[in-house]
């Protein structure tokens, strides 16, 4: 037993006099997470923003549809929602080549007679073609605009007909008799419009669901305690897996052959492997955690039941990749082999990508990795809810995962 | 020239050997383009902006406002049982009509599932406002008549208004695709990553087993030791290039815009990228430590530089931020090629960006550059 801890002692000691790669590794998470987690943090209403769309307006009509409808981008929410630039058409039309902004509206000419007149008009969006969503945003805003305006353009169509009418005729050659059928329509109109729309008889509420067991995002959750874990995984597995592959190395450069000179036995080598491996990758989990709750105030929930995942996902990769490298034939296979598989671990198992964007297959898959698993286990603990099936699977598979290595592992190290 | 050629030559055989070269220069590249080309393409669970209606009501009111639904941006499907499974469900109560016809206000149910795609999500939901503005247009126009001769003498709404929706002038004709989008990106990234890695762990691990220092024993000189080593870390990023422009071809119909200009910012990024490997391998000497740095640097770089999400829905600051990383310069150009159909006249500038950033790093390279430890 003094045997195995020498050697664990040595293995940190070791580790400690040369950092950089690990203090590197914890810094890559954390410098991550700090990237992703500012730039989609959805705030305190849970809503991510999306940055004001710059949405150029060109005005062929310059009466009075155009101005109702650039008057509507002064109402509070659409001037947060667009940026609005007023350009003429040659203008507009370099700057959407230059990508300049993100569509442009153009008003068509006689927008306003011909709505009176309830002819057919078109306005037309011009979308930037290297953004994916902005400019859509800006068509199904011009959809919305057409839709209200031809429902105004039928509601009130006598009276627009009027209206166009006594622009031609000055205040003199109108009569009170002659304006009075037409305020008597528009009271009519208005008493229909009070009726449907003061309160509006028709409204939406939207709800949003969640399938049973599936897991939403609460008011005011913390973007960074989302992604974090997932990072946090992905690197730890490169934190621990050097520790592993050093049983190759050694065994290359002959040191293997002369620690096996002592009374040193190979399982007792084996295991103070796994356990140097497991010990770095939660000296680093406690650094991991003090950092998420100094830098982005991550709550971790219970700290003992998320040590407890630390100490088990630990164990779990030490034990992996104790495993694996008891199948490797030398420190090359080791060295080509480690990095992808951590890789693909990472991207089926919810690392790269948050597990409810996965596709159902990958997510399927992804259930075969220690990513998911520790995610789903540091989630579950920050939302109070029980660990126990992460943590036992973890456990379990890490017991076995140990006991082969305990097998097979000596036999490679005696050849 | 052709001790460089030599030496740049040898660099990329070696890569080519190891055992891991497919998976990082092809298989690993391909599983990102298929999952952030879903991710931000299309979406993973509705590629269109579904809609169910749950039509409980007992009038005709119900069946008038789906219709009112109707659009070709909408896939619609009418139920009279609540559905087990859906993305969004427009639940249509049974008193809808009566409430109508008592010009009673109401309030519909719109049950959106968590994890639906929320641009479909964003599409349904103006077309049930549109649906509603119609609707209270016709009954605004019908006035305060008796509601039972609705159907009969109501006045339509029609849609005199329409949207007619293009892309600039004299840019592309397709609206390109989700994997127009992705591609580009990853192979940025991935050529980053590939160059910056197995270029700086190479020229580590030839200065530490004397490698470097053998060559020089032999007739070629230190500039062309240095050449030779930069051309095969540009030889690796064009190596990695071309197999995903090649896979990006065959599997996802990458449009490219003008292949040579494209080309063209492939070989100044990935030069920038040699040189900055170069630097890497020569002032860290273990390998963990440059796979770290290396990591470190691609994933920034590739994060800021709009490599994994459309550089539009990042905030201005961090648009303004981007400008540091190379990887932004590098997409901007594809953006101005593939989506606007500039040519050299347009991209000129980014170029010599990129330039600027491979003399810097070339300038670093030669100073910490050493042959031995």
């Amino acid at each position: 037993m003094s045997r195995t801890t020498l050697i664990i002692g040595n293995d940190l000691r070791r580790r400690l006099r040369s950092p950089m790669a690990t203090i590197l590794f914890l810094v890559i998470p954390l410098a991550m997470t700090g990237l992703i987690g500012m730039i989609f943090d959805p705030g305190q209403d849970n809503r991510t923003k999306l940055p004001p769309i710059h949405l150029l307006v060109v005005d062929n009509d310059k009466d009075i549809a155009a101005k109702f409808l650039l008057g509507a981008f002064d109402q509070k929410e659409l001037k947060e929602m667009f940026q609005v630039t007023l350009v003429d058409a040659p203008a507009g039309e370099k700057l959407m080549q230059k990508g300049k902004a993100s569509a442009m509206l153009v008003i068509p000419e006689h927008f306003s007679a011909d709505l009176a007149d309830q002819k057919p008009s078109r306005l037309e969006v011009v979308k930037n073609p290297s953004e994916e969503f902005l400019p859509g945003v800006a068509e199904e805003f011009a959809a919305t605009m057409a839709v209200g305006f031809s429902a105004l353009a039928q509601v009130f169509a006598d009276e627009l007909r009027i209206i166009r009418g006594f622009r031609s005729l000055t205040l003199e050659s109108v009569t009170i008799a002659e304006m009075t059928p037409f305020l008597e329509m528009a009271r009519a109109k208005i008493i229909a419009l009070k009726t449907y729309l003061s309160p509006m008889l028709l409204k939406v509420k939207s709800v949003t669901t969640k399938k049973p067991g599936q897991e939403g995002k609460p008011l005011g959750f913390n973007i960074f305690s989302y992604i974090f874990p997932g990072m946090l995984i992905m690197f730890l597995l490169f934190i621990i897996e050097p520790s592993l592959r050093e049983i190759q190395n050694e065994r290359a450069d002959g040191k293997t052959r002369r620690m096996m000179f002592s009374p040193l036995s190979s399982l007792e080598l084996v295991t103070a492997r796994i356990f140097s491996g497991w010990l770095i990758g939660f000296l680093v989990c406690l650094l991991a955690m003090a950092a998420g709750m100094l830098l982005f105030g991550i709550d971790w929930g219970r700290p003992l039941l998320q040590l407890a995942l630390f100490a088990i996902a630990c164990f779990w990769c030490s034990a992996f990749f104790a495993m694996l490298n008891a199948f490797f034939r030398n420190k090359n296979q080791a060295g080509a082999f480690a990095s992808p598989i951590i890789l693909v671990f990472s991207a089926f198992g919810g690392s790269m990508l948050p597990l409810e964007q996965l596709p159902a297959g990958m997510r399927w898959v992804g259930k075969l990795t220690v990513n998911n698993w520790f995610i789903t286990g540091c989630r579950r603990i920050m939302d109070g809810a029980s660990p126990l099936l992460p943590l036992t699977l973890l456990a379990v598979t890490g017991l076995a995962f140990a006991a082969v290595a305990m097998i097979a592992l000596p036999r490679r190290l005696s050849v | 020239m052709k001790k460089i050629w030599h030496i740049g030559r040898l660099d990329l055989k070696l890569m080519v050997k190891d055992k891991a070269f497919f998976f990082w220069v092809l298989l690993f590249p391909l599983a990102f383009i298929l999952i952030f080309g879903n991710l931000f393409g299309s979406s993973r669970t509705d590629t269109r902006a579904s809609l169910t209606v749950l039509n409980q009501d007992r009038g005709k009111w119900g069946a008038y406002f789906i219709r009112k639904l109707e659009s070709p941006k909408i896939e619609l499907a009418v139920v009279n049982e609540p559905p087990a499974e859906y993305y969004r469900v427009l639940v249509i109560p049974p008193d809808f009509s009566t409430r109508i016809e008592r010009k009673a206000a109401q309030e519909i149910q719109f049950l959106k599932d968590s994890e639906a795609d929320l641009k479909a999500g964003a599409v349904a939901d103006t077309k049930i406002t549109q649906a509603i503005v119609k609707l209270l247009a016709e009954l605004v126009m019908y006035g305060n008549r008796d509601m039972k001769a609705f159907f009969d003498t109501r006045n339509p709404y029609r849609d005199l208004v329409s949207v007619h929706t293009r892309l600039p002038k004299d840019t592309i004709a397709k609206i390109p695709s989700g994997f127009d989008h992705t591609l580009p990106g990853i192979l940025v990234q991935f050529v980053m990553m590939m160059v910056l890695i197995y270029g700086g762990i190479s020229v580590m691990e030839d200065r530490k087993h004397r490698v470097l220092a053998r060559i020089l024993y032999s007739s070629a000189s230190f500039a062309e030791l240095f050449g030779g080593k930069l051309l095969g870390r540009l030889l690796m990023g064009l190596l990695q290039s071309a197999i995903l422009v090649a896979a990006g071809l065959l599997l996802f119909r990458l449009n490219l815009g003008n292949v040579w200009l494209s080309s063209l910012n492939i070989v100044v990024f990935a030069a920038a990228m040699a040189a900055l490997s170069i630097f890497v391998g020569s002032v860290l000497r273990k390998e963990e430590l440059i796979i770290g740095v290396s990591m470190l640097l691609a994933n920034m770089f590739a994060g800021l530089g709009g490599c994994w999400w459309p550089i539009e829905i990042v905030p201005p600051a961090f648009r303004a931020a981007a400008m540091v990383s190379p990887a932004y310069w590098a997409m901007d150009t594809f953006h101005k090629i593939i989506f606007f159909g500039k040519g050299f006249a347009a991209v000129w500038p980014n170029l010599l960006v990129l330039l600027g950033f491979g003399a810097v790093s070339t300038a670093l390279a030669l100073r910490f550059f050493k042959v031995e430890e």
